[in-house]
């Protein structure tokens, strides 16, 4: 439980005329749900992003990102793009809050899963077909050969949701990034979705960096959190304690702020 | 009418017509819908996307017209500008090539009050707005600073009822919090009934006083805010309660709401072979609940 699984060393980030982090250090460990707690404009997804060199040309970005694969650490910025590759969407996989933007709307949603297989798994095609069948059973599509000739426009968000999972564990990966996965969902789907994470992190035994705004879910659902304010981590530690006892004003003032049941 | 209600609905119902090539679909948005609005006080609307809700302040604030049902109102409500809508993005609300000053000015002028300049500025000070920002447009201002704008220009016809859908969704948690309370306090101020419609049950349990919930276009339960979130009766408030607590131990089932019948059937864990009746509201400890389960 105690294995560090990725770790984020004063990484600094932003563009020309603006800076964005200031300086961010935060550890995730091996299993566990890790949430990034921040308003809108504190770059919470920039920083996602630059995790595996996903930021546009012009932002630049400083500092560590290690991941640690079998006790060897490997810097992600400092790989170049034929390397980072091997670790984007494989060994680190993405959960965006738009999925259904995240999918090619010109493709059936069965062919996109598909491609990470290829890609990553080196399946053959057929191996693939049955591979992709299985992963949308997984996420609980009752017929998953509907789902497979689906295109993007003729699923549900809810759905669209599981789809982007069921791509998103193909590659077997160690860390799972959801950047506001259930923002957009109706309340009781958003549960669904989210028991689907849990069940899926508990089974296979990857790692959540998680990313919110909604506190309530913060602490039911991660086991130790961060608070970005003004491009600096100002809190993190247990979720219960910073929770039961916060130190920084900011977060004292955001438990005070958030209306819960 | 009794001179505490403002607005009384009965029996609303609401169908839209879809065309989708050449066949058309008739989808029932609001199913008998039946409620009053009283003076002086905070009414919430919960449900989730496709409840209807949005439908509702539309039809209440005389927008579109009901299918079927009325919708009556306290004689002086007639007046111009005594209902006001705030809906969850002021972007759309507010007129992009005006600066923001000028939109209340506009509203103060037709309301014909004589100094325009000072009203203004009274109603920027009261929304806690610097004064300064009334030259802006509104792509120059923050999201909260938008919704207060759209908030100070909907008091500027003095409304007797603020409709008000999700409002502050779009908002950073503080941010709303700062204008929930702003509300709060305007009412007390203005002696305005709230109609305040949300998804958020925690910001509906500390502002409201009565609660509806609505499941596809129906009225599910109906109650006092906190007896209803604290004893929920129909099982689809119990879910929503749950979901909204996070907790993980009531695992939400997925399925398509019912055609027939009571409309939460196919959800329900409680299904019983009369739930392929649709239930009325039956009462119970001053409540109302569409759900079987509640008919003695």
């Amino acid at each position: 439980m105690d294995n560090i699984i990725l770790e984020v060393k004063d990484l600094r980030l932003g563009f020309p005329n603006k800076e964005v982090l200031e300086g961010v250090s935060f550890t995730v460990r091996e299993g566990e749900v890790f949430s990034l707690v921040g308003e809108s404009g504190e770059g919470k997804t920039l920083l996602c992003l630059s995790l595996t060199q996903l930021l546009p040309k012009e932002a630049y970005v400083w500092g560590e990102v290690n991941f640690y694969e079998e006790a060897q650490k490997i810097n992600l910025l400092a790989l170049r793009e034929e390397e980072i590759r091997r670790f984007r969407g494989s060994r680190i996989s993405y959960i965006f809050q738009e999925s259904l933007a995240s999918l090619n709307p010109f493709l059936r949603v069965g062919y996109q899963i598909e491609e990470v297989l290829l890609f990553h798994k080196g399946l053959s095609k057929r191996e693939a077909y049955l591979k992709t069948l299985e992963l949308l059973e997984g996420v609980g599509f009752r017929e998953p050969q509907r789902v497979y000739l689906s295109f993007p426009h003729q699923i549900s968000g809810g759905e669209a949701q599981r789809v982007m999972i069921a791509m998103a564990l193909a590659s077997e990966p160690k860390l799972l990034i959801c950047d506001e996965p259930t923002s957009n969902l109706d309340l009781t789907v958003q549960m669904q979705i989210l028991k689907l994470l849990k069940d899926k992190k508990q089974k296979l035994g990857f790692s959540i960096l998680f990313i919110t705004h909604d506190l309530t879910l913060v602490e039911k659902f991660s086991q130790r959190v961060a608070i970005i304010h003004q491009g600096e981590i100002i809190e993190e530690g247990e979720t219960k304690e910073i929770f039961d006892n916060p130190q920084a004003q900011y977060t004292q003032k955001l438990l005070a702020s958030s209306f819960r049941l | 009418m009794n001179p505490q209600i403002l607005i009384k609905i009965e029996n609303l119902s609401k169908t839209f017509k879809i065309r989708k090539g050449i066949r058309t679909f008739f989808t029932k948005a609001l199913r008998e819908i039946s409620f009053s609005l009283e003076r002086d006080k905070i009414l919430g609307i919960a449900g989730e996307s496709g409840s209807g809700k949005s439908t509702l302040a539309k039809i209440l604030a005389g927008l579109i017209p009901p299918s079927e049902g009325r919708v009556v109102y306290q004689e002086n409500l007639l007046e111009k500008g005594k209902i006001q809508l705030i809906f969850q993005n002021p972007y759309t609300s507010l007129n992009p090539r005006m600066r923001v000053g000028e939109a209340i000015r506009e509203v103060l002028y037709y309301q014909g009050v004589s100094n325009l300049d000072l009203e203004t500025h009274r109603l920027f000070s009261l929304m806690e707005l610097p004064s300064y920002l009334r030259k802006r447009f509104p792509s120059q201002l923050s999201g909260g600073q938008r919704q207060r704008v759209a908030i100070a220009r909907a008091l500027a016809s003095y409304p007797s009822v603020l409709i008000l859908d999700e409002p502050t969704s779009n908002l950073d948690v503080i941010v709303s919090r700062k204008i929930v309370d702003t509300l709060m306090r305007l009412k007390e101020k203005f002696e305005m009934a709230y109609l305040f419609i949300s998804h958020d049950l925690g910001l509906l349990s500390y502002i409201t006083e009565d609660l509806l919930v609505i499941y596809r276009g129906r009225i599910v339960e109906e109650g006092s805010t906190q007896e209803l979130l604290s004893s929920p009766l129909h099982p689809y408030t119990q879910l929503l309660i749950s979901s909204a607590k996070r907790d993980f131990s009531s695992i939400p089932e997925r399925e398509e709401p019912s055609q027939r019948g009571c409309i939460f059937k196919s959800r329900c864990v409680f299904k019983k072979d009369i739930c392929k009746e649709e239930p009325p509201l039956f009462l119970k400890d001053r409540r109302k609940i569409a759900c079987w389960l509640y008919q003695n």
